[in-house]
């Protein structure tokens, strides 16, 4: 299974980084990038990363303490609306975003179980 | 040829032969420096490349290194060095020059990261509080007076006042407070004249003694002071020790972190008062059929136990709730700002309102906020110029990037129909790019196609 | 503006023959401002009849309700086997109206006319019946936002505010009582409005607007 990671560079983008350290990776292949804010996130960036992979992993700040106010609401909303859209066209990639601080790993761990569930 | 900084603020020392075969392979000239021994100057480097780590360098702080160092932000990037060092041992520096290739293809924009630092005046709305007024001018901050009929209007990081014409680096909004029984008691539990306030029973501390009665005290998640919780510390343990009452202290949370607090409530605790935690939400209070006390019935938060029990007495301290401050009156903005509240994000300032330049003030509080209002309007901060940009062409003027940014950072200039981004205010949420039905707004260098192929690491393991 | 909805994407999908050319059209006008049809819900619906397998581009032009725009993305159409419009009732018909050719889609059914109470919320406030009386009624519209469009109202069925069709909509007529109680002007609602010629309205079949001064 491969994964696209995407994370905030406050809190998302260093907490994935140390769950790459922690060698519990439970995919095959995961490439990570940063972003400033999960708010640039669009639905179309979305569908263009699924292209290529089977999955995507947003991780940012929790949604009451998003260093932009609401861009990790912003980004959780539109991860809704691009898993609706994945089910009706019956397309089994996914989507999902964990709410993280950067030195806590434990809810990637928790997310990225769900997409491998949600794979078989 | 292209040069190249490597910026390391990590302490591994880098094989100098790797580097070397690096630039012969891509033509580049490479400088590597460690972070306490940087350059004077960094204008003549194509491109500077910091190796640390990725929680140390958020889009801020670079933001801010390029402002320091008077180079464009889009030449600077962060490559997370120390957690690859860990993730890819061996194939590290291989990361690191796709790193570099990739981000070397990527155009530079016409960037520049500019210090903001708002006016040193102040506007309270509706009006200023002598403790605030004092507070401020302790600090060297003015007020002015609001003038009987005025509004406001943004202007880069500053407020216009007209007709006046000042201007002021920031609005201070005093807030109106609603206080309220933190459980709604009915007007039977008013009869029975055992429901009090913490006031009425210090009195009463003072002439009377309670020997062998029941003391409950209820009070609020929100609202209560230090100085109110010492008081309730202090009274239960005179009750308790003194005379030998029955005491119990019903909280939603209790509030220990200040100080000497700590101390106060061990002694209340030593000396047999009883502090329960529990859902307000189903307290019932009723009177006893003798209507000489009051029966009150919680579920503990401990053991989710229906706890009864017979009161004497029942203390409460009010719920102080902050009322909305309705800015529209006041606000002659392109955005309709209406009700704001203190924002309760760690993250942000304490008493910012979200709309960057606006802050709720406290009452009670006004020293803590008057030194967030002093560093917001001496430290300053850097922005960045051109970094996203409205496409006039494209945009329809649909207003959803307005109503959407968090920090009020979009205009429309009325006459000429056009949507504006005020860089001073804007902190690169991208929300309104990732909004835009239109397409109309572009992050510059932080957009999908920028970045995705410039910090790319990953892959196998 | 007009609001419009996004078909779902199993029927938009019930319109597609596998492996054919789609042509996503968006329109920057109305649909693009309540975010149902516009560049943005182009390229997402092209990506994702991309990841589904069709050959799918996608292209916005000014305002599909014209002649003139649609004629400008010609190319893009007549390369397309399919379009998927999205845009209005009003936007389709044009399009298909200028391409007989082509095997054209609605990707939106059109709602309403309408206003965005907050964002991401759009609200009817218009009916186009063509006679329009909003200043005798608190410029609340009873023919719109009554469910019962009586223009002597309320009936018996408004509840604490609420309208007994929809009960999460506002009833009317307490709106139009408490801005005129507002504005001390509840006489006005003493009048007693005669029925109505509704033949300005839909009713009387398709209306047209001839304005022979700007025929040149």
């Amino acid at each position: 299974m491969k994964v696209v990671a995407l994370g905030c560079d406050k809190s998302g983008y260093p907490a994935l980084l140390r769950w790459g350290e922690k060698e519990l990776l439970p995919f095959e292949e995961v490439e990570v990038f940063s972003i400033p804010c999960l708010g640039l996130v669009t639905e179309e960036m979305i569908f263009q990363i699924l292209e290529n992979s089977d999955a995507l992993l947003l991780a940012g700040c929790p949604l009451d303490s998003c260093h932009n106010q609401k861009g990790s609401r912003g980004a959780y909303l539109k991860t809704k609306r691009v898993n609706s859209l994945l089910q009706e066209a019956d397309i089994s990639k996914k989507v999902a975003i964990a709410f993280v601080t950067s030195g806590k790993v434990g809810e990637i761990e928790k997310v990225s179980e769900e997409l491998i569930w949600r794979e078989k | 040829m292209s040069k190249l900084l490597w910026l390391i603020d990590d302490a591994l020392p880098f094989p100098d032969f790797l580097i070397e075969e690096m630039e012969r392979n891509n033509g580049w000239k490479i400088e590597v420096r460690y972070w306490e021994n940087k350059p004077d100057s960094f204008i003549d480097y194509d491109r500077i490349f910091i190796l640390g780590n990725s929680l140390s360098f958020p889009q801020e702080r670079l933001s801010l290194l390029s402002w320091e160092w008077g180079v464009n932000p889009s030449r600077i990037q962060v490559f997370p060095g120390e957690e690859v060092r860990i993730i890819f041992p061996e194939s590290f520096l291989s990361i690191l020059e796709k790193f570099i290739v990739r981000s070397l293809s990527q155009p530079l924009f016409p960037l520049e990261a500019r210090m903001v630092i708002p006016e040193n005046r102040v506007l309270v709305l509706p009006q200023a509080s002598p403790a605030l007024e004092k507070s401020l001018k302790e600090r060297g901050i003015d007020t002015i007076i609001p003038p009987p009929s005025f509004s406001l209007r943004r202007e880069g990081v500053n407020f216009y006042l007209s007709p006046s014409g000042e201007s002021v680096g920031a609005v201070i909004v005093l807030p109106s407070e609603e206080k309220k029984p933190p459980v709604s008691f009915s007007s039977q539990i008013q009869d029975t004249r055992r429901l009090v306030n913490l006031e009425f029973m210090k009195k009463q501390v003072e002439e009377n003694r309670f020997t062998g009665e029941t003391i409950i005290f209820i009070l609020p998640k929100k609202g209560v002071s230090e100085e109110e919780w010492s008081q309730v510390f202090h009274l239960s343990w005179l009750l308790a020790q003194r005379d030998r009452a029955e005491v119990f202290i019903l909280v939603e949370e209790v509030l220990v972190a200040g100080e000497g607090l700590e101390k106060e409530y061990r002694i209340a605790r030593s000396s047999g008062v009883i502090f329960e935690k529990a859902d307000f939400s189903n307290l019932l209070a009723q009177p006893t059929l003798d209507m000489r006390g009051i029966e009150v019935e919680f579920t503990t938060e401990r053991d989710k136990m229906r706890q009864r029990i017979t009161a004497n007495w029942l203390v409460f301290l009010p719920e102080r709730n902050i009322l909305p401050f309705d800015l529209a009156p006041f606000f002659r903005g392109d955005k309709i700002e209406g009700e704001i509240l203190p924002l309760e994000n760690p993250n942000i300032s304490p008493f910012s309102s979200g709309i960057e330049g606006i802050f709720i003030s406290l009452p009670g509080e006004e020293e803590k906020f008057s030194q967030v209002v002093e560093q917001y309007l001496r430290k300053g901060m850097v922005r960045e110029i051109g970094r996203i940009e409205v496409d006039e062409e494209k945009c329809v003027l649909c207003l959803t990037c307005l109503r959407t940014c968090p920090w009020g950072a979009i205009e429309i200039e009325e006459q000429k129909k056009k949507t504006r981004i005020n860089w001073e205010l804007c902190h690169l949420c991208g929300l309104c790019t990732s909004f835009c039905p239109a397409h109309a707004i572009e992050a510059k260098g932080l957009s999908l196609e920028d970045w995705i192929s410039v910090i790319s690491l990953g892959g196998k393991r | 503006m007009i609001i419009a909805e996004r078909k779902p994407i199993k029927e938009i999908f019930s319109f597609l023959v596998p492996g054919e050319k789609v042509l996503v059209l968006g329109c920057g006008t109305c649909v693009t401002v309540c975010m149902s049809g516009g560049e943005k819900e182009a390229r997402e619906l092209s990506s994702l009849l991309h990841l589904k397998g069709w050959e799918a581009e996608d292209s916005t032009i000014e305002r599909q309700c014209e002649p003139e725009f649609n004629l400008k993305a010609k190319e893009e159409i007549t390369h397309a086997d399919t379009i998927i419009s999205l845009a209005c009732g009003v936007g389709v018909q044009t399009l298909a109206e200028y391409f007989p050719e082509k095997k054209i889609f609605p990707g939106l059914n059109t709602t309403f006319m309408g206003m965005p109470k907050e964002q991401g919320l759009w609200e009817e406030r218009c009916w186009g019946c063509g006679n329009c009386t909003v200043h005798l009624f608190g410029y609340i519209c009873p023919v719109t936002r009554c469910a019962k469009s009586l223009l002597n109202g309320p009936c018996g069925g408004s509840k604490s505010g609420k309208c007994e069709i929809k009960p999460d909509r506002d009833c009317a007529w307490q709106l139009i009582y408490d801005r005129l109680k507002k504005e001390n002007k509840l006489e006005v609602l003493y009048a007693i409005q005669p029925p109505r010629d509704w033949s300005t309205s839909h009713y009387g079949g398709q209306r047209k607007m001839i304005r022979e001064d700007v025929r040149l």
